[in-house]
């Protein structure tokens, strides 16, 4: 062999390799084989939406299997006019836990939103997961920026010690976020699945049975306490910073607003979890804390108790440092605003002291404090001109708590959950000795919920139906406009709210819900029912409007100009009246337009009128 | 023909060259995703976080 030859084959040999593995790479994508890190595919039941890749979040865990899984929130895939689209990151809280669904801040919002700006199209694209924190958020911001988003609003930062590769979760790589975002990278090829999946098998064959769950708690007390201060304190709050700061440029640049939020966690009214000795001992910090709670000087508890909170050697609540951090990128970066969410909680606390009036456990919310936590992101959309509601059409707060369709079985289930979990390390709470689950219907529906015998649209299904036949229309409406926030996209739900706000007096309600029917479906049908809705609540001239609509669907024009004829004559009737309000005749003539329009419900105001005045 | 044949001779002889690369990216990736390993306790914590 030449020389020369032998060179060649030398090089072409050296190249082998990694043409091997791109061959076994091409061949396992050829195979489907593994699992697709996308955050979103095409809806398998609707080819025009996107939905959360329920695979999403697989690379994140070592193993694919113990991957938690997304909310099904389609959005479509040619965004429409008039559409305002909005991505939610962040972890269990920024989720819901536990109630999800409407529990959530961000179905809070959506209500709000969708009854400030009728005439808009919201689309609020929750894709928080449990048990990850800024790494994945970092992640999924990234890849949402390709889906034309109006904002991203991010609560994070409680997972970051333990959450999925964090620096209490991960034993070789933890603390090197190159090494993280190398593995993340890798794990994105078929060919390290695969390789994966052998070691985990090879793993398993030596492995003695699993230790149970209790065993495995006490493990984790021993050996993942963050002391104050300590090495592993600070590599977590660098890791977050980092991630953070590269989430902030990237949306920057793209003059994308970004709304972080800071964040809320139990003072008062949750010990330590763990306690150290000496100068930082968390429990010592706490029990001085509630002393001076007790003598009323309530800015110095407030201190001792986030000292408390910062000593405590189980970091399941944020160190106060991610908040001054949170804060400090609403400055640094334009086009990154910060929802206050620890003020409004402040203020709806007794002595601006965070417990259990708004918070479960540790760091969840309760449905009242879910509702504040919307509200810190409502003030600073506000704020930020994101959102320029008028004043006149603007849903009041205070009117949100009152109509937000979370049902009692919603917040029964929330607390049955906690209940069940409180059980648990760290905790170690039992269930009461006298506890015992109710037996109205909602008890029992939240009951079988909590045990997963059915699910959540069963649930409200059920309620539903059980309200309508104790006929509290109140309740079967709640539980429609839970439907209908789980399904946006479906004009049934639109429909039957719309109907039921009309049953029950709500005028404006049922024009927002038949409207946003026809505005989502415009077919004859959904133009028919505003037409008939403004006749049944006395306003023929918007009944003219949709009268108009109407004309462009299959209906013949002599019928539709006959219609506009009578409801004009109305209108000049109606004027009439204005002048002589106690004319009987005029009264009656109205009443009869109305009747053969198919609007009783008018016509009977004025039945109702013409019979007084003949008394 | 006989230009790939005598490729592939050299490559049985000079193993060197492909086969030890090869060993050395899939240990090194191995080696990289044991240590990426989680705890093996966090999916019972989920709900807590």
């Amino acid at each position: 062999m030449n020389k020369r030859r032998q060179t060649a084959f030398k090089f072409i040999a050296m190249a082998l390799p990694v043409v091997l593995l791109l061959v076994i790479e091409a061949v396992l994508r050829l195979c489907n084989y593994g699992y697709n890190t996308a955050l979103f595919v095409k809806d398998p039941d609707d080819q025009t939406s996107w939905v959360m890749n329920p695979d999403a979040s697989a690379k994140f865990f070592s193993n694919p299997i113990n991957a938690t899984k997304g909310n099904h929130e389609r959005f479509k895939i040619q965004k429409e006019p008039n559409t305002f689209r909005v991505f939610v990151l962040g972890e269990s809280t920024t989720a819901g836990y536990p109630y999800m669904h409407n529990g959530s801040f961000h179905r809070w919002l959506q209500y709000r939103l969708m009854h400030t700006f009728p005439e808009r199209k919201f689309e609020i694209i929750n894709v928080s997961l449990t048990a990850v924190n800024s790494y994945t958020v970092l992640d999924f911001g990234k890849q949402v920026i390709n889906f034309k988003p109006d904002a991203v609003l991010v609560y994070t930062g409680h997972n970051e010690y333990y959450g999925a590769l964090g620096i209490g979760s991960t034993s070789g790589i933890s603390g090197s976020r190159f090494w993280v975002q190398t593995v993340l990278k890798l794990r994105e090829l078929k060919l390290v699945q695969a390789l994966t999946r052998l070691i985990y098998n090879i793993q398993q064959l030596g492995n003695k049975p699993t230790d149970t769950r209790e065993n495995l708690m006490k493990r984790m007390a021993a050996t993942q306490e963050i002391k104050y201060g300590s090495v592993e304190y600070h590599k977590g709050i660098d890791q977050f910073r980092q991630n953070m700061d590269e989430l902030c440029q990237l949306y920057s640049d793209k003059k994308i607003p970004l709304l972080i939020s800071n964040l809320v966690s139990n003072e008062k009214d949750l010990k330590p979890f763990i306690s150290g000795a000496g100068q930082l001992s968390a429990n010592t910090a706490y029990q001085a804390a509630s002393n001076v709670y007790g003598t009323g000087n309530y800015p110095l508890a407030k201190t001792s108790f986030k000292k408390a909170s910062d000593y405590d050697l189980l970091r399941f609540r944020a160190p106060g440092k991610l908040n001054a951090i949170i804060e400090q990128l609403g400055r640094q970066y334009p086009g990154v605003y910060i929802a206050n969410t620890r003020k409004i909680f402040e203020e709806h606390s007794p002595h601006g002291i965070l417990g259990s009036e708004t918070l479960l456990e540790h760091v969840h919310p309760n449905i009242y404090g879910y509702a504040l936590m919307s509200e810190a992101f409502y003030q600073a959309m506000h704020s930020s001109k994101i959102i320029r509601p008028k004043p006149e059409n603007e849903m009041s707060f205070k009117l949100l708590l009152k109509q937000m369709p979370v049902t009692r079985v919603d917040s029964l289930y929330g607390a049955y959950q906690i209940m069940m979990l409180k059980v648990g390390w760290p905790f170690n709470t039992p269930i009461p000795n006298n506890f015992k689950r109710g037996d109205t219907e909602e008890e029992k529906i939240a009951g079988a919920l909590s045990v997963d015998r059915i699910t959540w649209a069963d649930a409200v299904d059920q309620l539903f139906k059980y309200d309508l036949k104790s006929n509290n229309k109140t309740g079967a409406l709640k539980a429609t406009e839970a439907m209908l926030l789980e399904n946006p996209d479906n004009v049934n739900y639109y429909i039957y709210a719309g109907r039921l706000n009309f049953e029950l007096g709500n005028k404006p309600e049922a024009f927002l819900y038949f409207a946003k029917a026809y505005q989502l479906q415009p077919s004859l049908k959904n133009a028919q029912n505003n037409y008939l809705l403004c006749l049944k609540v006395d306003e023929p001239e918007k009944a003219l409007t949709y009268l108009a609509l109407m004309r462009s669907y299959d209906i013949p024009a002599a019928q539709l100009d006959e219609i506009e004829a009578q409801i004009n004559q109305l209108i000049n009737l109606k004027q009439q009246l204005k002048n002589e309000p106690l004319n009987s005749s005029l009264n009656q003539q109205i009443a009869a337009y109305y009747h053969r329009l198919n609007a009783d419900e008018a016509a009977s105001i004025y039945q109702h009128t013409s019979d007084n005045n003949g008394k | 023909m006989s230009t790939l044949l005598e490729f592939f001779l050299f490559l049985k002889q000079r193993k060197k060259y492909w086969l030890w690369p090869l060993f050395i990216i899939l240990i090194a990736l191995s080696l990289l995703m044991v240590l990426a390993q989680g705890s093996a306790l966090a999916p019972f914590i989920y709900s807590l976080f």
